[in-house]
């Protein structure tokens, strides 16, 4: 039996090095995280954290750093169902495919054994890919993260 | 004893856009607006239960006409899915549903792509030909631009070779 994956594709009308800046500049995420932002230290072996404040939400470490194509990283919640679990892991890939745009796939992977979070983390990810994508593009990230389970909005 | 999984192919996409369910509602209908986002192809889809989903394609010929299952706009869409086009392969129909579900005033949408067999081929040019139109469609409305695409990149031309999904 193959192990789960949850895979998220979306096309984004920016070069590569425009997707690579939204998803490791701390500023540039919090333009399109509702009030969250990640956290990364140096690029590669360095902690990469996404934090409401000062509030740490998951604590990741950079696993893969290859500017502008390809940085993964552990997923590790510090609150929640799946805090206790071992880390899983992050990819997020993104291509040139002409005409100044890119492909970026986001692989969330590495799950630990029966881990239920392969049927819950999907939905944030397609969250995270919309409202990066509208970022990029227009400068205006999307309202999608205001409501999460045990967080004021 | 529990009767064997079913491994039936199935795609499931979704998306946030940032205009109401009734623009997007729209554009997934009228073929002057898919015209635009969906790489030229014009799908007429703004018929009742009953009535047929047609579109054509850059060239002008006939890449689909299935019935509509279902429509309650701006909410769901349902209709079968046949490529008519000499070079796809001859499968049964398959079906393709929208959901539009209004989001702190941006629409949700998911598309859910079933009914294939399990050696369908069409499921793999739609699974890349779905993130491409939607990515395309997301962005037109949202900038007034549908995404360019002339894809330079043979590679990935070739995995995007249903993206007349």
């Amino acid at each position: 039996m193959s192990k789960p994956s949850v895979v998220y594709v979306t096309f984004i009308s920016a070069p590569p090095e425009k997707v690579w800046h939204a998803l490791t500049d701390s500023k540039a995420t919090a333009q399109y995280l509702s009030g969250f932002h990640v956290a990364m230290e140096t690029c590669q072996g360095g902690a990469s954290l996404f934090k409401r404040g000062d509030q740490v939400f998951n604590r990741g470490t950079v696993l893969v750093c290859d500017p502008p194509h390809r940085l993964s990283v552990t997923w590790h919640p510090e609150l929640g169902e799946f805090s206790n679990e071992k880390p899983s892991r992050v990819t997020f890939a993104i291509e040139a495919i002409g005409g100044g745009q890119s492909r970026l796939t986001i692989t969330h992977d590495d799950f630990a054994a029966d881990s239920k979070a392969p049927a819950t983390v999907g939905e944030g990810w397609m969250r995270v890919a919309a409202s990066l994508k509208s970022f990029v593009e227009n400068g205006k990230g999307m309202d999608l993260f205001a409501v999460f389970e045990g967080v004021d909005a | 004893m529990n009767a064997a999984p079913l491994n039936k192919p199935k795609f499931v996409y979704v998306t946030y856009i940032a205009a109401p369910p009734a623009k997007v509602w729209d554009a997934l209908t009228k073929p002057d607006i898919s015209e635009i986002y969906w790489y030229g192809y014009r799908v007429a889809a703004d018929g009742k239960a009953g009535d047929l989903m047609t579109a054509t394609g850059p060239t002008g010929e006939l890449s689909h006409r299935d019935p509509i299952i279902e429509s309650d706009p701006p909410r769901r869409l349902v209709y079968g899915w046949k490529p008519l086009e000499k070079d796809k392969p001859d499968e049964r129909p398959s079906r393709v549903t929208f959901e539009l579900a209004l989001f702190k005033g941006q629409t949700r949408l998911t598309v859910i792509h079933d009914q294939f067999d399990e050696d369908s081929k069409i499921f793999g040019m739609i699974s890349n030909g779905w993130p491409a139109v939607l990515s395309s469609l997301k962005t037109f409305l949202e900038t007034g631009h549908p995404l360019d695409p002339s894809w330079k990149d043979a590679a990935v031309a070739e995995q995007l070779s249903g993206s007349d999904a």
